[in-house]
């Protein structure tokens, strides 16, 4: 293990600076670990530790008709996502009810997800404990999230995943749901039969401890362990073809081959560093997450942002591309998608806002949601990738957790049955770390290694529904192209991951801003007068009384904000400079008697427009360059923070004027 | 600025405009709030200062996500049967608040000619909101003087387009200086924007606490909201002047 002092350094790049994500040295990160609070969760993981089987030991979890299927809304869920994805949830009734009716299950409405809903208050309601999974209790093995992670928390995901098999999707438009059923429906139901082909991209750039570390002790072993496997498997006639795609190999132009040229593999198996940016930064939703190849040069021969043509994004994956049925495990940086505040904040400290709201990646949800055919799954990493947990005390390749999901896919088992081995490495390095805190372990080593390698597996996760497999063809059939789905069109946008939103909001006019009748009647005579008033004319507010200071600061709120909302289409960043700055005037938008030097303009798409500054000898100002980057950086943040903060404000005050 | 508002805004010389010159607009005529901050001439002094008003800042937002919790703490008194009295260890925010709804429920009868809480806080309440929207709706004019040397100048429209004026010749230090005043004048902004979320929010909460027994509606306890959760930050105000 390293040196206390020694950096640790994660699987992220910042595409901006080309810095790591994270680097922190192990005595650095113990403070941190110390700060843990959710001890109480953390012993109840010690039940999933001393337990190797998840499911009642007479259920076989391969079979959904014994191991039972649901799916969670939100509460507030719009009903016209159900409606989209009604054929993946008949189909999946029909397989879960065959022998029992309470095996299949739709939680929306008050039965779903609930704001502020722990796994436990969730379970309660639904009248389990914790403990093995009984799907005669009502609650299914296999559980289904639909929704944001701003709508269900990943750290629901997280809680749940440890006693149940579980998985989340969540669209912008509701032909994504759509595809999406449909390409389970058709990988399930119609016979698809894909070569069995595993493909394993494992990056390594120059100079970069990082990708090193996965590609020599996570990839490559894996390559000869699912070589192994499949050697076993041949002789019951299902060997596999195992594609490694190494270090110099594993290119994005070879990635995007994988991916958009038709032929994609059965399972796909990526280790890289993922793309991370900026708070606000606009290519934050987009981009965070996409895979950094072997084309970046490495942290010595490149210094400064990222060029876009190493790393593979979503916008790289075409919308005519066909993944059908396959399978894909990425380890990387928010390869799954990224929570709104850092997982790593010093104790005492408020953790600091990374993106303006918790978000999937982009990648995999393009993936899953093709028009022509979606992947089933894909298994990420929600925040920073640790390569710490391959190479763990003293353990050179403490990978079996990847080996025995990608050797339970080739068997065909459902992915959410395949990953229980993190969730039980999760539970297992819980109920250590547990004993650490407990004895107030001064052994920093110990405690950093036992809780990066716990936050390490608590956090993959499964994108897609948990119950789809691998539809490799079995022995003596012959494989097949992908069919390519058709999913009549459907029209219609999922909700935003904030909702509701604010335009529509103050746009309601003017029953959702009135008060209900109630709202003063139980207020004694000196309240009613004051706030009555504050709120319009009369003492007791009604529809049209003149609008009081509270009536119109509701008002202005809502003008505000459709107005902010149509104005942050582009952003303007001009950096100015003068001999003299008591005469320079700030006229129609810029400061006249002065040079402007340097000019940037963002637009919401991108489109990036940069007048560089330039000294006498028509150099680069390198110094006026930095900070004029410096300035755009910050207005980005800036921006995005005061959009956050307002939309949140808005929500919140829409909020209080709902009924009950 | 009234007693009841924290003091996170008073770090700047901010000179604002008139309520009726408020618009959305970006041209000349666009009225403008001055944030103007003199730093102290040493450089390390005026470094320091910078660093106490980020520190003032992060405690301000510490304090702000601790309100939800505070008030659930209230719930849970109440839910135990120990109702809204008064403590004697109670915190002063607290404390207001309670009294407010005292007041609110008709349980406390004031001498005659005593002046009506709630209408103060109604009032209170007005005038931060005016000068919230004042604050966010009118170009943000960040001026950084070091020794009444005029550093910098960065005027940023409400929607986030920032124009910088430097001086040609600014050392890297002055140039650290009004970058760093600029990000605390902004950020501060927003805090102030999210002292109304926070407000909103509270009213939730305060609202629950009453709504069993009052049915009192939500938005009609936002300015009490809004006067408990400037407390909480006031209370910031105090404990910084009895360590300083």
């Amino acid at each position: 293990m390293a040196d206390a002092s020694e950096k640790l350094y994660f699987n992220g790049i910042n595409a901006v600076t080309g810095d790591y994500e994270l680097a922190l040295s192990a005595e650095e990160l113990a403070d941190m670990v110390q700060g843990i609070k959710d001890k109480q969760f953390l012993s109840e993981l010690q039940n999933k530790s001393q337990s190797e089987y998840p499911l009642r030991p007479d259920k076989s979890p391969g079979d959904l008709a014994e191991a039972g299927w649901g799916i969670i809304f939100p509460e507030n869920s719009d009903p016209a996502i159900q409606e989209a994805l009604s054929e993946l949830i008949a189909w999946r009734r029909d397989q879960a009810q065959a022998e029992e009716e309470e095996y299949f299950k739709i939680f929306a409405g008050d039965d779903g997800y609930r704001q502020g809903d722990t796994k436990d208050s969730f379970l309660s309601r639904h009248g389990i404990g914790p403990g093995m999974v009984d799907p005669e209790r009502g609650v299914p093995y296999y559980l289904l999230l639909v929704g944001s992670p701003g709508e269900i928390p990943f750290d629901f995901q997280y809680q749940l995943d440890v006693q149940f098999a579980v998985g989340r999707i969540y669209f912008n438009t509701l032909q994504e749901y759509a595809n999406y059923a449909r390409s389970v429906v058709t990988a399930e139901r119609d016979g698809v039969a894909l070569p069995r082909r595993v493909s394993l991209f494992g990056v390594a750039n120059e100079d970069d401890r990082a990708t090193a570390l996965s590609s020599q002790h996570l990839v490559t072993p894996l390559v000869t362990t699912l070589q192994k496997e499949s050697d076993k498997l041949a002789k019951k006639g299902t060997g596999w073809k195992i594609d490694p795609y190494m270090a110099e190999a594993a290119t994005k132009s070879q990635l995007s081959d994988l991916l958009n040229g038709g032929q994609a593999p059965a399972l796909l198996f990526t280790a890289s560093h993922g793309m991370g940016f900026p708070l606000g930064h606009i290519e934050q939703m987009p981009g965070q997450g996409a895979l950094l190849c072997s084309d970046w040069p490495g942290p010595i021969d490149h210094r400064g942002p990222i060029n876009r043509d190493w790393y593979f994004a979503a916008e790289d994956l075409s919308s005519e591309a066909n993944l059908l049925g396959m399978i894909g495990f990425t380890f990387a940086c928010y390869g799954a998608g990224t929570p709104q505040r850092d997982e790593f904040a010093k104790p005492g400290k408020t953790p600091n806002e990374i993106a303006p709201y918790p978000f999937l990646a982009a990648l995999p949800t393009k993936m899953l949601g093709l028009s022509k055919g979606g992947a089933l799954a894909i298994v990420g990493h929600v925040e920073r990738a640790w390569g710490y947990s391959i190479s763990w005390s003293g353990v050179t390749e403490s990978i079996t957790s990847f080996e025995v999901a990608l050797r339970q896919l080739m068997k065909r088992f459902p992915i959410g049955y395949a990953i229980e081995a993190f969730d039980l490495r999760y539970a297992e390095l819980a109920t250590e770390l547990t004993m650490l805190i407990d004895r107030r372990e001064k052994d920093k080593y110990k405690l950093t290694g036992t809780w990066t390698a716990h936050n390490d597996a608590r956090s993959y996760v499964v994108l897609g529904d948990p119950a789809v497999r691998l539809p490799t063809a079995e022995k003596d059939q012959t494989p097949a192209d992908r069919p390519v789905i058709q999913v009549k069109s459907v029209t219609g946008v999922a909700p935003p991951p904030l909702s509701p939103q604010p335009q529509s909001t103050f746009n309601a006019e003017p029953a959702s801003t009135e008060p209900s009748p109630s709202v003063t009647s139980a207020l004694t005579p000196d309240a009613n007068m004051v706030f009555g008033s504050l709120w319009g004319g009369s003492d007791t507010p009604k529809a049209d009384d003149e609008p009081g200071p509270l009536k119109k600061f509701v008002e202005r709120l809502g003008d505000f904000m459709v107005k902010m909302l149509d104005d942050t289409t582009t952003l303007e960043v001009d950096t100015y400079v003068s001999h003299d700055l008591d005469q320079v005037e700030y006229q129609g938008g810029k400061f006249v008697g002065a040079k402007l030097r340097v000019a940037t303009r963002v637009t919401i798409d991108g489109d990036t427009k940069l007048c560089v500054p330039q000294d006498e000898d028509g150099d680069i100002d390198t110094e006026l360059w930095a900070i004029h980057t410096a300035a755009v950086q910050q207005a980005q943040a800036s921006r995005a923070e005061l959009v956050k903060t307002a939309i949140e404000a808005g929500t919140s005050l829409f909020n209080l004027f709902k009924p009950g | 600025m009234s007693d009841s508002q924290p003091h996170i805004l008073d770090r700047w010389q901010i000179v604002e405009p008139s309520t009726a010159a408020i618009t959305f607009s970006t041209t000349e005529t666009s009225p403008v709030a001055r944030w103007v901050l003199d730093l102290p001439s040493e450089e390390p002094a005026a470094l320091a200062r910078l660093q106490s008003l980020q520190t003032d800042q992060q405690a301000a937002r510490i304090a702000l996500n601790d309100v939800l919790e505070r008030l659930e703490q209230l719930t849970s008194e109440a839910a135990a049967g120990e109702s809204f009295s008064i403590q004697p260890d109670q915190a002063a925010p607290e404390e207001e608040l309670l009294d407010a709804i005292a007041e609110l429920r008709g349980e406390v009868s004031f001498a005659p000619g005593r002046p009506s809480k709630l209408k103060q806080i109604g009032g209170e309440f007005q005038a931060g909101t005016d000068r919230l929207f004042r604050l966010l709706s009118h170009l943000a004019w960040v001026e950084t003087r070091h020794e009444s040397v005029f550093l910098g100048r960065t005027v940023v429209g409400w929607s986030g387009d920032t124009h910088t004026l430097w001086r040609e010749d600014s050392s890297s230090i002055q140039q650290t200086l009004h970058q760093r005043n600029l990000k605390l004048a902004l950020s501060t902004r927003i805090l102030y924007l999210r002292i109304l979320m926070m407000s909103t929010q509270a009213a939730a909460k305060i609202s629950l606490l009453l709504g069993s027994s009052a049915g009192v509606g939500s938005v009609m306890v936002l300015p009490i909201a809004w006067r408990y959760v400037n407390q909480v930050l006031r209370e910031l105000d105090r404990h910084r002047n009895m360590i300083n």
